[in-house]
């Protein structure tokens, strides 16, 4: 007889960690930011140039030969790399564009640094006393004796430069400052890679409310989910507010509208000001599934506004609304809290 | 336009000093009324640009969809690749799922055809003698600690049949007894009627209990 029950994985360990949730979590955000950002025709051209890579991966993993990078050499391959799967390659002065996708692990060494990624498209620019990276997609690790406590994380969007002085001569900078091409501003970068604080930080001395003054509706709407997603809930309702008022046709309002109710009500404790942009919400019109979330909300900063007539009436408009609704139970618990 | 003046704050507001300071205040930011907000509207939320819905929705199904492909493909580093892919794919094509509430299963249904794709590419390295993968999610590597050793004995020899099962039954008959699904759910993964799953899962029962001397299933 078998000690055996289904469903079988009972009897198995959890396959996952915190890290590989986190560390997965940045590399999805970051493809998905990269893929958002990428127009469709450029889209064509690098789907084209990642068939090719794969064509020329599969030739490579076949028959020996060095990675995908996309120039031509002087390249020279190691041919006893790091850990068995690698695939190590000396740079010699000149400029080289590696574009991994999902591949072995790559190490190069660039004289003034290594640099190691599994999974990236980074630059690489090596000049006789100096080193310029730029990543533009995915994470590469750098090592080197000439930048500050020896390794340095770069992610999509940023640069570092390596000079052969001294330390601390290196300096880790958003792409955007050197990039001689339209990139977006750092802080929407860093944004559409989940990387709110840094975003916050990259706004500099102006912060949220100086670029709201000139933003689009989906700046603001970026604005306000950097603000409120770095930790500074409170920056978040300029934005939004502006949103509301200032773009009320637009088809995104309502959103901005919730957003802010939320915002009022679960981090700034300001439960009128949480109801009124939840009713503002309701009015302007929300899907289906957010209106019902919408009404809970409102019927829980009412209660907790003390307007309990507000929240009861609120309560009998939701279920009038959605009779059969999921967040009916939740709804109740504020109007009676016994 | 007149902007209200901004109430006060319950979160310190400082620049971040580490990512787990960052995680811990967007955790703080998110507690207090997030009782369960389910799929539906959290696709919806994505939809509208909403990266905090997106990360719920990441959050939540992550372990299922992790846990999954790892033991499909008995590999922890390749599944990785796949989930990636998968969660990538998914928010990108979020706006053609008819169903919000049926997120998870539709994620399911593109984690495995992911699966599928690298199942056959591992099959044609493997013919090549070029397969590196390493085999540290076979399913007796991934016995619990209580487990005794019949029941490691057992997963190995459960590991070893399924190995030479063909990948559709294989992967079919894993989301219905390793997994736990639903004949429909697993349907729904595998992309294909219920009819073919039960023949699938049916052939490859039979094959199990023939290697594993099981009268019937456990």
């Amino acid at each position: 007889m078998s000690e055996l029950r289904p469903p079988y994985k009972t009897h198995l360990r959890s396959t996952v960690d915190d890290d590989t949730r986190d560390r997965m979590w940045r590399r999805i955000e970051a493809r998905h930011g990269a893929t958002k950002a990428a127009p469709s025709t450029l889209r064509w051209i690098l789907g084209g140039a990642a068939a090719a890579v794969v064509v020329v991966g599969l030739w490579r993993a076949t028959f020996g030969a060095p990675s995908h990078e996309t120039a031509p050499a002087p390249v020279a391959v190691a041919s006893a790399p790091a850990a068995p799967n690698d695939v190590v390659i000396a740079q010699g002065v000149g400029t080289r564009h590696y574009d991994v996708t999902a591949g072995p692990r790559h190490v190069v060494d660039a004289g003034l640094a290594t640099l190691t990624f599994d999974d990236a498209d980074v630059s690489v620019e090596r000049a006789e006393h100096s080193l310029h990276l730029q990543v533009r997609r995915g994470d590469v690790w750098v090592q080197s004796a000439h930048i500050k406590g020896g390794t340095a994380h770069l992610s999509a969007g940023m640069l570092l430069d390596v000079d052969d002085e001294p330390m601390p001569s290196a300096s880790v900078a958003p792409s955007s400052a050197a990039a001689p091409v339209a990139h977006p501003a750092p802080w929407k970068a860093l944004a559409a890679q989940g990387k709110n604080p840094e975003a916050y930080a990259a706004l500099g001395p102006g912060g949220v409310a100086e670029a709201a003054r000139t933003a689009s509706v989906d700046e603001l709407l970026t604005l306000a989910d950097v603000a409120r997603l770095s930790g500074h809930p409170t920056e978040a309702v300029d934005p939004l507010t502006r949103v509301v008022h200032d773009h009320p046709t637009d088809g995104r309002a309502s959103l901005a509208a919730f957003t802010l109710g939320r915002v009022d009500l679960d981090a700034l404790s300001d439960f009128a000001g949480a109801a009124r942009a939840l009713e503002q919400a309701i009015a302007l019109g929300l899907p289906g599934g957010l209106e019902e979330d919408a009404y809970a909300r409102l019927v829980e900063a009412k209660s907790k506004a003390g307007d309990a007539a507000g929240a009861s009436a609120a309560y009998e408009r939701a279920r009038g609304r959605f009779p059969n609704g999921s967040r009916d139970a939740d709804m109740r618990r504020w109007i009676d809290p016994k | 336009m007149s902007h209200r003046a901004a109430p006060v704050a319950l979160i310190p507001e400082r620049p971040m000093r580490s990512a787990r300071h960052a995680r811990a205040v967007l955790s703080l930011v998110r507690a207090p009324a997030e009782p369960a907000v389910s799929d539906e509207v959290l696709v919806t939320r994505a939809l509208s640009g909403d990266s905090d819905a997106r990360r719920t929705l990441y959050e939540r199904h992550f372990d299922y969809v992790t846990g999954m492909s790892a033991r499909l493909l008995r590999s922890r580093d390749a599944s990785e690749d796949v989930v990636q892919d998968a969660f990538v794919m998914a928010f990108e094509r979020l706006a053609s799922l008819r169903e919000p509430a049926a997120f998870r299963g539709w994620l399911a249904a593109i984690a495995v055809s992911f699966v599928r794709r690298r199942l056959r590419k591992q099959r044609l390295l493997r013919a090549l003698g070029l397969d590196g993968s390493h085999d540290d999610a076979a399913l007796d590597r991934l016995a619990r600690d209580d487990a005794s050793a019949e029941a490691r004995s057992e997963l190995a020899a459960l590991d070893l049949v399924l190995q030479t099962l063909p990948a559709n039954h294989r992967i079919a008959w894993m989301l219905r007894h390793v997994e736990g699904e639903a004949l429909d759910d697993v349907a729904v993964a595998c992309d294909c009627s219920l009819a073919t799953v039960k023949r699938w899962i049916s052939a490859a029962d039979e094959r199990v209990r023939a290697h594993l001397a099981w009268e019937t299933l456990p």
